[in-house]
């Protein structure tokens, strides 16, 4: 099993949208995929199964009160399975703030677990449930909206990443691809996107996501825009993308494992 | 003489009784303003919907003859339309008491279950009525997963449909069909 945590501290990137599609897009060409919504707004849970802040959800695996299995949902996505987020994740942070192992309680509920991708959907920022969901994680994939304000902070997403490497001997994890969203043919998105390409060189991803007002609508009606409209700009990138995904993140059939952590944890 | 001064939780003015070192009077409860107290209700309500578990463990702590617990677990409104006996679940069959009251987004009912909803245990539970209420909160996504999940489209007569109102009346019309 390969975990991927999509990840960016900036806020409207399109990380739920790109778990939710990759996730679809994966499905679609035969795997077997879990989401986990690690996101107190909880917007991936209700892309997927039309739920507002279900409970009890992955907050109370986290706060130790339920086993994840008993909380894998299934998604409105034929092939796609979810552990539901709600708006209580906000409070883990400082909930678990003084508890042992607060990095590695999502590792240790996924452990044994057996799908082709676990796909992980993070909050918009550094804290515990995203060190939770990137020490869970075997690859970062990073959305980024071609606009000067996206690049800042990129610095500090990757000094998190090689800082969680560091702290929790996270020997394998690392950024599978940087992806662009909300793409359109502007200079300062061609503008940006030569930058990114010198600086995440080999690891910027060739599919663009475009900006597409039906990636939004699928979105309201509660499923993937690879149902909800596969043949739109939006679609089509996003099957290109977990084929792209595929070929550089190639699916583990093995229950998922993290022993070895586990005990030098 | 009552004076007047402005409330910490809801900004109106409220009447205070001239000597705040009295006893409360049997009137007491009158100096709670009617929005406030309505407000706090419906923020009761609206977790007592999101939280079987908690809407189960207030209906024990409540006598049988009171008149939530009665609401919660005897006397749904959607029951008078339920066709079979029902368990306890109290989501769902008290939403007579706040069905006035249009939520922003649906989908937050936890009477529907996880995952995919059941169309033939909404049906069971509920009735025909409830279940065309039950489906009124799901967009064309979910309903197209409970058709698929189902087997409610043998003939995929419904492939390609968008239409929430069609999808719906076909789930409701296939549900009601199979004895």
């Amino acid at each position: 099993m390969t975990a991927i945590c999509v990840a960016n501290n900036k806020g409207g990137v399109g990380k739920t949208t790109t778990a939710v599609n990759l996730a679809a897009g994966l499905a679609r060409l035969n795997y077997r995929v879990l989401v986990v919504d690690v996101d107190g707004q909880a917007n991936a849970t209700y892309a997927l199964t039309g739920r507002v802040h279900p409970r009890p959800s992955l907050y109370d695996v986290l706060a130790g009160d339920r086993k994840l299995e008993s909380l894998i949902w299934q998604t409105n996505e034929e092939n796609v399975w979810i552990v539901p987020g709600d708006d209580r994740l906000q409070d883990v942070e400082t909930e678990l703030a003084a508890k042992p192992g607060r990095e590695w309680r999502l590792a240790r509920a996924l452990h044994g677990l057996a799908y082709d991708y676990i796909i992980i959907d993070t909050p918009p920022a550094l804290g515990l449930l995203t060190q939770n969901a990137l020490a869970a994680s075997h690859r970062v994939l990073i959305p980024i909206s071609l606009t000067e304000f996206s690049l800042i902070g990129m610095d500090k997403l990757e000094a998190t990443i090689e800082e969680m490497k560091y702290q929790l001997d996270l020997d394998d994890l690392e950024v599978c691809g940087v992806v662009a969203t909300f793409y359109e043919e502007t200079s300062t998105a061609r503008e940006t996107w030569g930058i990114l390409e010198k600086k995440y060189e080999g690891r910027l991803l060739e599919t663009r996501v475009p900006k597409n007002l039906d990636l939004e609508k699928a979105h309201r009606q509660n499923e993937s825009v690879l149902s909800f409209a596969p043949n739109s700009s939006g679609g089509r990138a996003y099957a290109e993308l977990a084929r792209e995904v595929k070929r550089l993140v190639p699916a583990n059939s093995q229950p998922y494992d993290r022993r070895r952590r586990l005990h030098s944890a | 003489m009552s004076q007047r001064t402005r409330s910490h939780t809801t900004g109106a003015d409220v009447s205070t009784p001239p000597d705040p070192q009295s006893a409360p009077s049997p009137d007491a409860h009158r100096l709670l303003a009617p929005e406030s107290l309505a407000r706090t209700l419906r923020a009761v309500a609206d977790e007592l919907e999101r939280d079987p578990e908690l809407a189960r463990r207030v209906a024990g702590r409540l006598s049988p003859a009171d008149g939530v617990a009665a609401a919660l677990g005897t006397t749904g409104v959607a029951e008078e339309h339920a066709p079979a006996p029902v368990d306890a679940e109290p989501s769902m069959r008290g939403r007579g008491s706040t069905g006035s009251r249009k939520r922003l987004v649906p989908g937050t009912d936890p009477g529907l279950g996880t995952g995919i909803p059941d169309p033939y245990a909404l049906y069971k539970r509920l009735g025909k009525a409830g279940l065309r209420e039950a489906l009124s909160e799901l967009r064309a996504g979910t309903l197209r997963a409970i058709i698929r999940e189902h087997h409610l489209d043998p003939e995929q007569s419904l492939a390609g449909i968008n239409d929430a109102a069609k999808l719906r009346a076909a789930i409701v019309k296939a549900t009601t069909r199979r004895k």
